[in-house]
């Protein structure tokens, strides 16, 4: 508490903001490129289709954080996303009511998390323990939704546009022209932001991520604050799910490949740290407009998604490094 | 009773790698027949390369999940070349260049900027295969070349083929490297204690960047052997690779938390797990499940690892 007052004291210089706001400067970089190559770049409706295109990925990007919070890693997000969508739909579909086909999804979510998380707490591990678990759970959670639709991709059935609300939470807009789906996005993130900059279980979170033997020493149970964050973080991705199902109608087995590596390049360009201690929803708010931008001008710009594959790695590249330059 | 209690505590893995495959012989009798000992082989020898490769990673205790596009890489580029009409000789030298450079770019920025290898590799995993989707233009590359085909070809008693001899004579090689040289020896050190490899004036960086070149030449020759079997390369190949040579590795007995193992403990747990592969086509379980099985397997050895690791620490 004391250097932080020290720290608030000592005169900021240009040099050491630019450093502390990289990911700032790099959104409004980004609204330039896009500004000066796209017509119509500031109008309501474009603003709001990247917003809508982020969706998924910023969804993502919060379970990310949220396990990255606590020193961890999880990169069973894409594929806990992909079998909750499977399910949401199939339950749907088997049902008639969308009402269970939310739920199992956002419990599928929630169990997987409950896995790593106690898998994580079982291990005392870190961010290392977290990569290798999560890859040997993801790629269950893969295979379970490869079972389920068995290999080919499941449909949602036809229901009469009015009567399909649903499809309203992926694809509708209120307030103005607002996307629904980055409204309920928004909100999840104010929740969080409030849960870890404001309450206790927050601070916990966040000293059990910097330094877990003096949160042990003051008393945390790290164990039971990382199996709550990763439970925190595999209800993100049944959200991420319904949404997902909501928006494209269908889904399958490979819908979550590559949506672990999204979702930790969103959070990690907007700031947060990869080691856990320091971060939260604002930096992915950030690193989610960026990675969408990087992704809308690139399209636009007519690049393969193969080239995209290599300007995304260099990006994350960029990212970490500059990590690392903020803690020297 | 001595020799029993060492048979199980030392060479607990390839006992279990020949118990489990007479009971499979015992309970499916074809499984003991030479066409399926030779599939087991053969599909054991691509992989298992690698995860020579793999062993050294672990032993400096790092990590890397990028070797799986390093291998679609230079498979492409190998079946690039040949099809462009060049030499063997030359197209194998490129690929294996290629792999050793892909490694080290890798290695890189993991040893001397000290980043995490999980981000690293992931991100170079995703550059990489980029790179080979786009050189190809997304689609496969097939080749029946004449060169591949006679390695193809050549099988020893009608069920050892060439590659697999290749990779247990490469195992070998490397083992006594390991065990043998002041190089090896150094990179046990690095990975069972970096800090005091580096107070004993040890270039830990350099090691660990040495160990992501020898992943990357590694995952070069297992592709070209895969192409001896399949001679036909994308970049969407070896996609599942990290997903099962890492169990492979790790079953066999090195520790992922660096300096302890050996390639021979490798090549057991290869042998263990293709066996196992292979025996959960044999009693059919459905195609979807099989990567479960894999992942639980995965699972399994990653928890009881790291359990053992640090099950005396408090948090």
């Amino acid at each position: 508490m004391n250097c932080e007052a020290i720290k608030r004291l000592k005169p900021q210089s240009v040099g050491d903001w630019v450093k502390n706001n990289t990911n700032i400067l790099l959104m409004l970089l980004l609204i330039v490129v896009g500004a000066l190559t796209t017509e119509n770049f500031f109008s309501a409706g474009n603003l709001f289709n990247v917003l809508r295109q982020v969706t998924i990925n910023g969804m993502l990007a919060v379970a990310c954080t949220m396990t990255l919070l606590v020193n961890g890693f999880d990169l069973s997000i894409g594929h806990t996303m992909a079998l909750g969508a499977v399910l949401c739909i199939g339950f749907e579909k088997s049902t008639g009511s969308g009402v269970i086909g939310i739920l199992v999804a956002l419990g599928a979510g929630l169990l997987m998390g409950l896995l790593n998380g106690f898998l994580m707490k079982i291990t005392r591990g870190g961010s290392g323990e977290g990569f290798m678990i999560t890859l040997a759970t993801g790629m269950m959670a893969q295979a379970l939704a490869k079972w389920y639709c068995d290999g080919s991709e499941i449909i949602r059935m036809q229901i009469p546009e009015n009567q399909d609300w649903l499809r309203f939470l992926g694809q509708g807009s209120a307030l103005g022209g607002f996307p629904v789906c980055a409204i309920i996005w928004i909100v999840i993130m104010v929740i969080l932001q409030i849960v870890i900059k404001k309450t206790i279980f927050g601070r916990q979170m966040l000293l059990s991520g910097a330094n877990k033997k003096s949160a042990f020493l003051a008393g945390i149970d790290v164990g039971k604050v990382k199996l709550i964050s990763y439970a925190v973080a595999g209800t993100c991705c049944g959200i991420a799910a319904v949404i997902y199902s909501a928006r494209f109608n269908s889904a399958s087995d490979g819908a979550g490949v590559g949506g672990d590596f999204n979702g930790a390049v969103c959070s990690i360009i907007g700031g947060n740290a990869l080691y856990g201690g320091h971060g939260g929803m604002v930096q992915v708010f950030i690193g989610s407009v960026t990675f969408g931008l990087i992704t809308n001008i690139l399209q636009l710009m007519g690049v393969t998604s193969a080239v995209q594959y290599i300007v995304q790695g260099a990006v994350l590249l960029l990212a970490i490094n500059l990590d690392r330059l903020k803690k020297r | 009773m001595k020799v029993l209690k060492k048979a199980v505590t030392d060479y607990r893995i390839p006992l279990l790698a020949v118990v489990l495959f007479l009971i499979m012989a015992l309970l499916k009798s074809n499984f003991a027949s030479a066409y399926n000992v030779y599939s087991i082989a053969d599909s054991a020898a691509g992989y298992g390369i690698a995860a020579i490769g793999f062993t050294f990673i672990l032993l400096v205790g790092q990590l890397d999940i990028s070797f799986g596009s390093v291998i679609a890489l230079t498979a492409c580029v190998l079946m690039m070349m040949l099809k462009a009409g060049m030499s063997f000789a030359l197209a194998l030298a490129a690929a294996l260049v290629l792999g050793c450079v892909c490694g080290a770019i890798t290695g890189f920025f993991v040893a001397k900027f000290r980043l995490s290898p999980f981000i690293v590799t992931m991100t170079m995993q995703l550059v990489y295969k980029g790179v080979a989707l786009t050189i190809t233009n997304s689609t496969p590359v097939a080749m029946q070349h004449p060169v591949l085909k006679a390695i193809y070809n050549v099988k020893l008693l009608n069920m050892i083929p060439l590659t697999f001899l290749f990779f247990i004579a490469l195992a070998v090689l490397m083992e006594f490297v390991l065990r043998r040289t002041q190089y090896g020896r150094n990179l046990y050190l690095v990975g069972g204690n970096i800090n005091a490899a580096d107070n004993l004036g040890i270039k830990s960086g350099l090691y660990i960047w040495s160990a992501y070149a020898i992943q990357g030449l590694f995952a070069a020759i297992a592709g070209v052997a895969m192409m001896t079997r399949q001679f036909s390369a994308s970049g969407n190949l070896a996609l599942q690779g990290p997903m099962n040579v890492i169990p492979m590795v790790i079953v066999g007995g090195t520790s992922m938390a660096g300096g302890k193992g050996g390639v021979i403990k490798t090549v057991w747990g290869v042998l263990l797990m293709n066996i196992v592969f292979n025996a959960m086509t044999m009693f059919s379980i459905p195609a979807p499940l099989q990567p479960f099985v894999k992942g639980l397997i995965l699972l399994i050895v990653i928890v009881s690892d790291k359990y053992m690791e640090h099950r005396h620490e408090k948090v």
